[in-house]
């Protein structure tokens, strides 16, 4: 059975101009160590499905459809003080270090104890400081560190800090939300070779989003491309990066530097942003897609099998299944 | 923190001081009005007073003059009021509890309210608590505090005669053998109006300094982080946000003691406390130079000193700062 299976999900944002469908209608299911990976521009709606799963969605989100299934119960229907004590012990969040990410005022190994603490009040103060010293040789930072407030660390170790943070309880699901970005690629180097240490070590659940394709193949064994609220083509890391098949997802591929393909990049000429008011369940990539025909204006795009772990959504099926198109 | 930075900062001051001292000086050399016609009686010859100007020093050149009043100032020498006849560090003496007294108590009751119902009203933006905490803030902000004043004195002490009108003892009090109890009463009872109208006009900025602090702080990521934690909303909003935004009421406060004696001195002046601010207005339209002088030192030195103490407090409460 799936560690967490996502059916049908779309959530929307209250704006001025109406709702905004940020999510539409996506389904994915996460299995015990195979990490899952979310890619995908900005705007995509990777993150709305990360903030949805904490139960950290703004105010002017709304959950429309679809359910949320995590051990026995539909977290869609968790009321605040339920999700209280899902967030972070159940399921926690990696959040990027390069935001003000920790509390200024406070020193790190407090922070990191008060995690603790939120769910276990009753923890023992000897076994409190044995948990913490072993979280933080887990993220390697020196013991002699862990006193010391956030502005005197570098931005490698709030990010390991905010690993050792979202481990704290051990957690079965943890979701880190572009966690790299923000350093440089020798520190990003190294915090992605520890998430997957520790990953493989614990065996717990993680969803990785990213927007860096590079990052995110790295690390996960399955991967969704997302485009516009929508979830595009999703295989295995092999599938979706040697045999793309949505254009979506060939355009991204094709955009990335590489040594190897320094000849065939190809520039996108692509608008900056999906339209997310269009009808739902209909094709968000349309305006961009160079495959695009009058089919794809008037029908509804259809997840179309490539294997039985590779798929994707589109109105085309002779696209998808022409690998060499 | 460290010491070296705390000497550098006295030195600082003492420099800044300086030229604040230098500067009153020759301001009140060139400011209109005789200070002889104020001590000297106009019945006395020419040659008594060319004889008390000589007393008194002003015939000598300017920088002698000024000389003078720099070792005068060194030795805590501040001179004689002309109007009461009696030192002027003195009577500076008698006025500064007074003062330090009504100010302190105001601004810290302030800045506590204040922090705590602008905490409220953030928590609750939009609602209706919000608003009616914000509005009511807005109005004590723009409070005209001499209407203000005369309005709470005519209303309380006069109308419904629940405060006396002036002063900070009743003499018959003082004089008699009441206990410490029954004087310590008398001195809130007089204590309270001039004290009601700091401390409203007050809150209302610190209010609003807090509110739109918090505002700022909640949209913070360690906000968000706090929450995925699983915490309590009370503990985000007590331990996460309200340490954070309470930083820039703390500079507020210092400022606000800062500029208590002259900024006071309209309170002081209506409900006649006796304290360094109505002292000063006493002393500058009676020509009581000296007097005058000192007062404005001391504002200068109390700026300088509450400046300071923000500083240090700040380094306290903010890690991120070392000096």
């Amino acid at each position: 059975m799936s560690l967490l299976s996502v059916d049908n999900l779309s959530i929307g944002y209250e704006t001025k101009n109406g709702m905004v469908k940020a999510v539409d209608g996506i389904s994915f299911s996460l299995e015990k160590g195979r990490p899952l990976g979310f890619v995908g521009e900005s705007g995509c709606g990777k993150t709305t499905i990360g903030m949805t799963l904490m139960g950290l969605l703004p105010d002017n989100a709304k959950i429309l459809s679809g359910s949320v299934r995590f051990q026995t119960q539909d977290l869609v229907r968790l009321t605040e003080d339920q999700w209280r004590s899902v967030r972070g012990k159940d399921i926690a969040m990696i959040f990027q270090a390069a935001m003000n990410a920790l509390n200024p005022v406070y020193r790190v190994d407090d922070q990191v104890r008060e995690a603790i603490l939120a769910h276990r009040p009753d923890i023992s103060d000897k076994e409190l400081n044995h948990r913490i010293r072993e979280l933080f040789e887990l993220v390697e930072i020196p013991y002699e560190r862990i006193h010391d407030y956030p502005h005197e660390y570098s931005g490698g170790m709030k990010q390991r800090v905010i690993i050792a943070m979202a481990l704290a309880c051990q957690p079965q699901v943890i979701i880190a939300d572009e966690p790299t970005t923000a350093l440089d690629v020798i520190v990003q180097d190294q915090i992605l070779e520890e998430l997957r240490a520790i990953q493989s070590k614990l065996n717990t659940g993680l969803i990785f989003i990213s927007h860096d394709i590079a990052v995110v193949a790295s690390i996960c064994e399955d991967i969704c491309v997302m485009y516009g609220g929508q979830i595009v083509e999703t295989g295995t890391r092999k599938e979706v990066f040697s045999s793309p098949r949505h254009p979506y997802t060939k355009t991204l591929l094709g955009s990335y530097l590489s040594l190897d393909n320094e000849e065939h990049i190809i520039i996108p000429d692509m608008r900056e942003s999906a339209d997310l008011t269009l009808a739902s369940g209909c094709c968000r990539f349309q305006a961009n897609c160079t495959a695009c025909d009058a089919a794809c204006k008037s029908d509804q795009p259809t997840w179309i099998d490539i294997s039985p772990t590779h798929k994707a959504l589109c109105c085309d099926a002779g696209i998808i299944r022409n690998p060499h198109d | 923190m460290r010491l070296q930075y705390i000497l550098a900062k006295f030195i600082e001051i003492a420099v800044i001081f300086f030229v604040i001292l230098t500067m009153l000086f020759f301001l009140f050399r060139l400011s209109p009005g005789d200070p002889i016609s104020k001590v000297v009686d106009p019945m006395l010859t020419p040659e008594d007073m060319a004889h008390m100007i000589s007393q008194m020093g002003l015939d000598k050149p300017l920088w002698e003059q000024y000389v003078i009043y720099l070792k005068n100032f060194v030795t805590g020498n501040f001179g004689v009021s002309f109007h009461y006849g009696e030192p002027v560090s003195r009577i500076i003496g008698e006025r500064l509890g007074w003062t330090i007294l009504l100010f302190t108590t105001a601004t810290f009751l302030a800045a506590l309210a204040g922090v705590w119902l602008g905490k409220v009203a953030a928590w609750n933006k939009g609602k209706r608590m919000d608003n009616v905490m914000s509005i009511s803030a807005l109005v004590c902000y723009t409070l005209f505090i001499p209407w203000f004043a005369l309005l709470l004195l005519w209303i309380m002490g006069f109308k419904v005669g629940l405060f006396p009108l002036g002063g900070v003892l009743s003499p018959e009090l003082w004089v008699g053998d009441s206990s410490t109890l029954v004087k310590l009463l008398d001195l809130i009872h007089h204590m309270v109006l001039p004290l009601l109208t700091l401390f409203i006009i007050n809150l209302g900025s610190y209010l609003l300094l807090m509110r739109s602090s918090m505002l700022s702080v909640l949209k913070e990521d360690y906000i968000i982080t706090a929450r995925a934690k699983g915490l309590s909303e009370k503990v985000i909003r007590d331990k996460h946000a309200a340490k954070n935004a309470a930083l820039p009421v703390i500079t507020s406060v210092g400022l606000s003691l800062a500029f208590s004696i002259n900024g006071g001195a309209l309170t002081e002046q209506i409900f006649t406390w006796p304290g360094i601010g109505r002292e000063l207005i006493f002393a500058v339209s009676n020509n009581d130079y000296p007097l005058a002088q000192a007062c404005f030192l001391l504002i200068a030195l109390v700026v300088l000193v509450a400046n300071l103490i923000v500083d240090l407090l700040y380094a306290w409460l903010d890690p991120r700062i070392t000096y």
